[in-house]
């Protein structure tokens, strides 16, 4: 290996900025030197110490393992739960809310989702299905400790929560999605209904029909944004404009975790789930474009299901729609048994 | 403020030995450098250059990154796709058995696979259902051009890459493993074949129906491997059987993405899917210990379903094979056999 360690760190850095002037300028000024110490470093005429090294390669993100064992895979990611402990529904609502403001915000963007789960954002039609998704959360993989301790019910959303959930709505109808969904999307949270109702987790049992019915009237909605191929709320008036465009493809064939892709003017960002709902971030310009690739390739294979596809609309809802009517009688007899 | 990286290297160096000596020994010769040398970089009072840095890193094997990053929630992963373009079954193939032979080394660790789908492992009981498999994920999704054309039939994967999948198979069986199933994990199987079916990519319509029926023998050995606590061949006797523990477990609660996570010679390796069924492989000691974390919770809210529990048992696999045998009837129908 003839390259040195140093010269492979400027190498990587150098790739970042468009041309060599503006890195030195920004090496300068993050290493307190001035132009001709850093084009020194650069020529390796001065080592680099240990310490610069390892603050170079934090603050530019680039692998040093890469280079030490030869590897051309790497991958950089952030992962939410490392960067914040969630010990609140705010705490988890504040970090995906930050993360869609930064692309709501901008220009001429579009999402890709695929997904095996219903989106977060259509949970925010409703609080009551937002707070129990957040409850079930809560409980079994941030392990809040007075959540832990409590059964089930509507009012441990608060009026605050309940408005940023509004927000994160908001934002997202804003933002035209290509979205690729099993034909499962119902099945996690109708499994998480029903499996609270059996451990009596339900402060009051009834209130998991009402969870029932809230999906059906959900999935009625999406139903009506699907045929008209744009999103909007929950009662409102649905506009036809570029920015809500909705298509949505029932991907029958790829498995795959849930995956979000966001492509703007200024770049392209994934986000999987990890450890649903924490998710990973990765905003590497190869893996983005093999991740926007993998999308086109599935939803070449996938049905289209909004505008004009009326019968295989009609179709993959009615599908939804029973398995949700199937698991609301199952819990319908047991709240009337008293168990 | 983040440690200082000299120390930080040179203390797991030194804590890799009985006697700081006999590390002090080592690091001299790999940088040619006398003990007082060495000495006098382990009291920082001549600092490491980069060179050394990289040499020493290199010779115990140890990530820069892991020590850089520690502080940050900044990891690494590699990518499958990214690195050996799986430009062919075999290269797919060499990157299981690379990693699982590297757990099979460590033998008292377990291997703990969270799944909503049937775990790649389990279809190897079948060569029927690993060529159906490398089939479908060789022609969408690894694009490889030869196969876009063909339709599928049991001898489109050649025997040699059969062999390697039943290498692979015995070194699975080997390893003790924990698995997490979800409710749905025939689901995407089974909606596979049928969209097989309906675009008329099968030569012989028949060998769809053959799936099904390997499909339902492949649910009851593995209902016999839980039901034993052990893994072992089809056909064996479970008793005398030498294979890992097999301990499932029904998750019907926390949706999971394909996750495996092992233990080797480094520590721990993590596995996840990513643009299925290419996968991010990681050994960052912080993601993994919070995987481990997360596999004891899950399991705590699943219902075991290996050795004791009956009842629970058979529910879930009968649930399987109702699910198998409804999808055969629609396609039966489908295909005008019935």
């Amino acid at each position: 290996m003839n390259q040195s360690l140093q010269d492979y760190l400027f190498e990587r850095i150098l790739n970042t900025f468009p041309k060599r002037s503006a890195a030195v300028e920004a090496l300068g000024k993050l290493m307190g030197l001035g132009k001709d110490a850093v084009y020194r470093r650069l020529r390796g005429h001065t080592l680099l110490s240990l310490d610069e090294l390892a603050a170079l390669a934090r603050e530019f993100k680039v692998s040093l393992d890469d280079y030490l064992f030869s590897r051309a895979d790497s991958v950089v990611f952030s992962y939410s739960s490392f960067s914040q402990t969630i010990s609140s529904y705010r705490d988890y609502l504040d970090s995906v809310s930050r993360n869609i403001e930064r692309i709501y915000l901008l220009p001429e963007k579009h999402f890709y989702y695929a997904t095996s789960e219903i989106p977060l954002f259509h949970y925010c039609h409703f609080p009551e299905v937002i707070g129990f998704k957040l409850y079930v959360w809560a409980r079994t993989i941030w392990s809040v400790p007075k959540i832990k301790e409590q059964a089930f019910h509507f009012d441990l959303l608060s009026q605050e929560d309940q408005r940023i959930t509004s927000e994160l709505l908001n934002m997202y109808n804003d933002i035209p999605s290509t979205e690729l969904w099993h034909l499962n999307i119902v099945d996690n949270t109708l499994n998480q209904i029903e499996y609270h109702v059996n451990i009596g987790g339900f402060q009051r049992p009834e209130d998991a029909l009402v969870l029932c019915d809230r999906l059906l009237e959900l999935c009625e909605h999406i139903r009506k944004m699907a045929a008209f191929g744009h999103k909007y709320r929950m009662g409102g008036e649905p506009q036809a404009t570029a920015t809500r465009t909705f298509d949505l493809f029932h991907n029958e064939m790829v498995f795959t975790n849930n995956n979000f892709l966001a492509v703007t003017p200024v770049g392209k960002v994934i986000f999987t789930t990890y450890c649903n709902p924490n998710f990973l971030k990765c905003t590497d310009e190869r893996m983005c474009n093999f991740t926007e690739d993998w999308f086109k390739n599935i939803t070449s294979k996938s049905i289209a299901i909004s505008n004009h596809a009326e019968k295989n609309r009609s179709w993959y809802f009615n599908t939804l729609h029973r398995k949700i009517e199937r698991v609301r009688t199952r819990i319908s007899n047991q709240v009337e048994e008293g168990f | 403020m983040h440690p200082d990286l000299q120390s930080q290297l040179l203390e797991e160096i030194v804590s890799r030995y009985p006697r700081k000596s006999d590390a002090v020994e080592e690091i001299s010769e790999i940088l040619k450098i006398a003990k007082d040398a060495v000495y006098r970089r382990l009291r920082g009072d001549t600092l490491l250059a980069p060179s050394e840095l990289s040499d020493l890193a290199r010779a115990f094997n140890v990530s820069l990154d892991a020590l850089i990053f520690e502080q940050s929630n900044t990891f690494f992963f590699t990518y499958n796709a990214f690195s050996v373009g799986a430009a062919s079954f075999e290269d797919y193939l060499q990157g299981f058995i690379n990693e699982l032979e590297m757990a099979q080394q460590q033998p008292l660790q377990q291997f703990y696979y969270a799944s909503a789908e049937l775990p790649l492992f389990h279809t190897l009981f079948f060569p029927e259902l690993i060529s159906f498999k490398l089939y479908l994920w060789g022609r969408t999704l690894l694009d490889f051009d030869y196969l876009k054309e063909l339709k599928f039939d049991f001898r489109i994967i050649p025997p040699d890459i059969l062999r390697v999948t039943e290498r692979m198979l015995r070194i699975y069986i080997d390893l003790p493993g924990v698995e997490l199933w979800s409710p749905s994990v025939i689901d995407h199987t089974l909606n596979e074949i049928e969209y097989h079916i309906s675009t008329g990519s099968f030569q012989q319509p028949k060998d769809a129906l053959m799936l099904y029926d390997k499909l339902e023998a492949l649910s009851h050995h593995i209902q016999k491997m839980a039901r034993y606590g052990k893994k072992f061949p089809l056909n064996a006797d479970p008793e005398g059987a030498v294979g890992g523990s097999f301990q499932l477990f029904h998750n019907e609660m926390v949706y999971t993405n394909n996750t495996a996570l092992a233990g080797i010679k480094e520590g721990q390796v993590l596995f996840t899917t990513l643009g299925n069924p290419n996968f991010m492989r990681s050994t960052d000691p912080r993601i993994c210990s919070y995987m481990e974390g997360w596999f004891k919770r899950v399991m705590n809210k699943s219902v075991p379903i290996s050795e004791h529990n009956e009842r629970d048992r058979e529910w879930f696999f009968n649930r399987i094979r109702k699910k198998i045998a409804f999808s055969r009837r629609r396609m039966e129908v489908e295909l005008g056999w019935e």
